[in-house]
């Protein structure tokens, strides 16, 4: 998602912890006072916030699922009301929902995030929560003889190593909207550490345990959507054909054997187009067909039927459909100059080995 | 006057001469500076100009031993203090002339005894050097001394090639032999390198010409963005050179929807200007005029910007975040 102009007006910080060894909660530490972060310290959040949320294959929309006080949502309702001292302490309240969603032992504890601001034009509020797993590192430090020296740091948190940290964004998109929570709130979910395969295990305590929140119930039709409109531009490229083809290969590769638990815009552009100047294009061409600009949970339900076959239809009525998976595999296609027959030059004909014997013709 | 009085008086009057020649000096420089403010005097004058006295002898020789019908020669010698103009262009030249010609400090002439020496000096034969004699319009005040109304002081304008050209055949270096084959040589050889300098001065003002078509895009360009920055941001932007590079960089951008683009967006997105301002004094890259084409690149083409982008991406980060995105 663009965070167009993000502005954060509060943050507080609290400390969640692993749990103890017999698994009971230990009681998070609250921050007590909202941050006072001078300009370039607010710039450096604000770039890991959005950085993470344009993330191109780990920001997903969300549904809201749990709306009842004590959730997320009604969090992030009440929070963006807040006044300074209501926020710091109704913010506690989301450390416990953390403490309690984190119920086994190989959670680690962090820092967690609180913070509401603003983006977007017209600008619309939001509330946020960054869970940040605290590592270490090294900073240098003048000696007082001169010359430099090593310092060890073991409290580093929400450096630009993105795997160490996952945000929970509520954006407040429609302040009009009518009906009780979640009408009128949007949620956002960043966790570089989510894959296809732990998306049901190891990362639910976060966006479902803590945030209140599942994959959205439209992803099978939003991947399907992906899988057309993606086919429509490389059908629309001005390229040639055996390049066409690279390409067509390519989508099925990456919705079928990729690992990553999301389709997105960005991510198949940087994996497949080399230039910007394409992948600017189609990016133009999917938000003009209304694909939303955050990743999409991978749901292959509705697109299976579509992966299965490539077809090719030559001008001369010639079909060629084999299984789509692995298709460059099992046969290769060459464009090449036909025979001529006029002023024009060659005709372009195409060379297919099919890397196989014939088993059967009718 | 014989030579003792002139040679009294002249030293009484050398510091007036020298001020108003420092006068002169500033006065051109400052007009220059005020009507064509995208001159850099620096790079202008290529060779610094100071003004010179006239040495004592030469001073002597000129009023008295060289023939000249001089009435009054301490008046009639005009070149007491001189200047000189030096720079590359013959369309340069110009633009000193209307800035002399223009002023109201002084009364200009063309240098009378120039024109007369030429023709004693047949083997600059082909010099095309300006020569002025400016006189002070009034009694004027400078450096603490008052330089009398009729006060002369000359200026010499060249091109860096003439002035080449003008060492090489000067008096001290080449001292001539009239008639003499070799003499017709050396002269041959001297006016054929006279037609080249001219040839090439051409050429210079053509690729000059040239340069400026082919970044005419990017000089509008320029001037919108300086325009839009004063009119959103509230503050005069700063142009320097790295101006030149983002713009060059992004060449493909700019043209006639540029601007309209640049204002649609900055009237869509009043924030730009707000954050810009925030950053205005703490942040180099936000005083620049560049910074909103940054944004009107990273909106639109934000992949492209990502790998062309000329500078560090430090100083284009900020505008990714502003906008929602990342720089990938």
């Amino acid at each position: 998602m663009e965070l167009v102009n993000l502005q954060l007006s509060r943050v507080v910080i609290h400390e969640v912890f692993q749990r103890a060894d017999d698994k009971t909660k230990i009681p998070p530490v609250y921050g007590d006072s909202v941050e006072n972060l001078d300009l370039e310290a607010m710039d450096a959040l604000r770039n890991r916030v959005v950085a993470a949320m344009s993330s191109p294959a780990r920001c997903i929309q969300m549904t809201i699922e749990k709306t009842q006080a004590g959730s997320m949502c009604s969090f992030a309702a009440a929070l963006v009301d807040a006044d300074e001292a209501l926020y710091i302490q109704q913010s506690r309240g989301v450390a416990d929902l953390l403490a309690d969603a984190q119920k086994f032992r190989n959670l680690p504890g962090g820092i967690l995030v609180v913070f509401v601001g603003t983006a977007g034009v017209p600008a619309r509020r939001l509330m946020g929560v960054i869970k940040a797993e605290v590592h270490n590192g090294f900073t240098r430090e003048q000696q007082q003889q001169g010359g430099l020296a090593l310092k060890f740091l073991k409290n580093l948190l929400l450096t630009a190593q993105t795997k160490l940290y996952k945000i929970g964004l509520f954006v407040e998109s429609d302040p009009a909207a009518a009906g009780g929570l979640p009408a009128g709130w949007d949620a956002y979910i960043y966790d570089e550490t989510l894959t296809l395969a732990n998306r049901y295990g190891a990362a639910q305590y976060f966006y479902e345990g803590f945030l209140g929140c599942q994959f959205p119930q439209s992803s099978a039709r939003q991947t399907k959507q992906f899988h057309d409109l993606t086919k429509s531009f490389i059908r629309s490229m001005n390229i040639p054909e055996e390049e066409r083809a690279v390409l067509h290969n390519a989508l099925v590769t990456y919705l079928k054997a990729d690992q990553t638990p999301t389709v997105s815009v960005a991510d198949f552009g940087q994996s497949y187009f080399a230039e910007g100047e394409i992948r600017d294009a189609y990016g133009t061409h999917m938000t003009a067909a209304d694909f939303p600009n955050t990743a999409v949970n991978k749901d292959l339900a509705d697109v299976n039927a579509s992966l299965r076959l490539r077809k090719l239809t030559f001008r001369n009525q010639i079909k060629v459909t084999g299984p789509a998976e692995g298709f460059e595999d099992l046969m290769k296609i060459d464009i090449i100059d036909g025979v001529p027959h006029g002023p024009n030059g060659p005709p372009r004909w195409t060379m297919l080995t099919v890397k196989a014997d014939i088993a059967n013709q009718e | 006057m014989n030579e003792a009085e002139f040679l009294a008086k002249w030293q009484s009057e050398e510091a007036i001469y020298r001020a108003w020649g420092s006068f002169v000096q500033e006065e051109i420089e400052r007009t220059l500076q005020s009507t064509s403010p995208s001159v850099d005097l620096q790079s202008f004058l290529k060779i610094p100009p100071q003004p010179r006295l006239k040495a004592v002898d030469s001073l002597i020789g000129k009023a008295f031993h060289r023939g000249k019908p001089y009435q009054d020669p301490y008046a009639d010698i005009e070149d007491k203090v001189g200047l000189r103009f030096i720079v590359l262009l013959t369309a340069d030249i110009l633009k000193l002339k209307d800035v002399i010609e223009a002023s109201d400090r002084w009364s200009w002439s063309l240098d009378k005894d120039f024109e007369a020496d030429r023709d004693s000096r047949p083997m600059e034969f082909a010099y095309q050097s300006k020569h002025y004699v400016l006189k002070a319009a009034s009694d004027t005040q400078t450096a603490g001394l008052v330089v009398p109304k009729g006060t002369p002081c000359e200026i010499q304008l060249r091109t860096l090639l003439q002035h080449a050209h003008s060492e090489l055949t000067h008096d001290n270096i080449y001292k001539r032999d009239p008639g003499t084959e070799i003499t017709k040589k050396i002269e041959r050889t001297v006016a054929k390198s006279m037609a080249l300098i001219e040839a090439v001065d051409d050429f210079f003002a053509q690729v000059l010409d040239e340069l400026e078509k082919s970044s005419e895009a990017e000089r509008n360009a320029l001037t919108d963005l300086s325009q839009l920055y004063v009119q959103h941001v509230g503050r005069t932007a700063h142009v320097d050179k790295s101006n030149a590079i983002v713009l060059h960089a992004f060449r493909d951008q700019l043209g006639n929807t540029f601007r309209p683009r640049l204002e649609a967006l900055l009237a869509g997105k009043p924030f730009i200007a707000e954050r810009i301002r925030d950053r205005f004094e703490s942040q180099y890259t936000f005083r620049q005029a560049w910074i909103l084409l940054a944004y009107l690149v990273v909106s639109e083409i934000p992949n492209v910007t990502a790998e062309r982008w000329p500078l560090t991406v430090q100083e284009i980060e900020p505008v990714f975040t502003d906008m929602g995105k990342t720089i990938t």
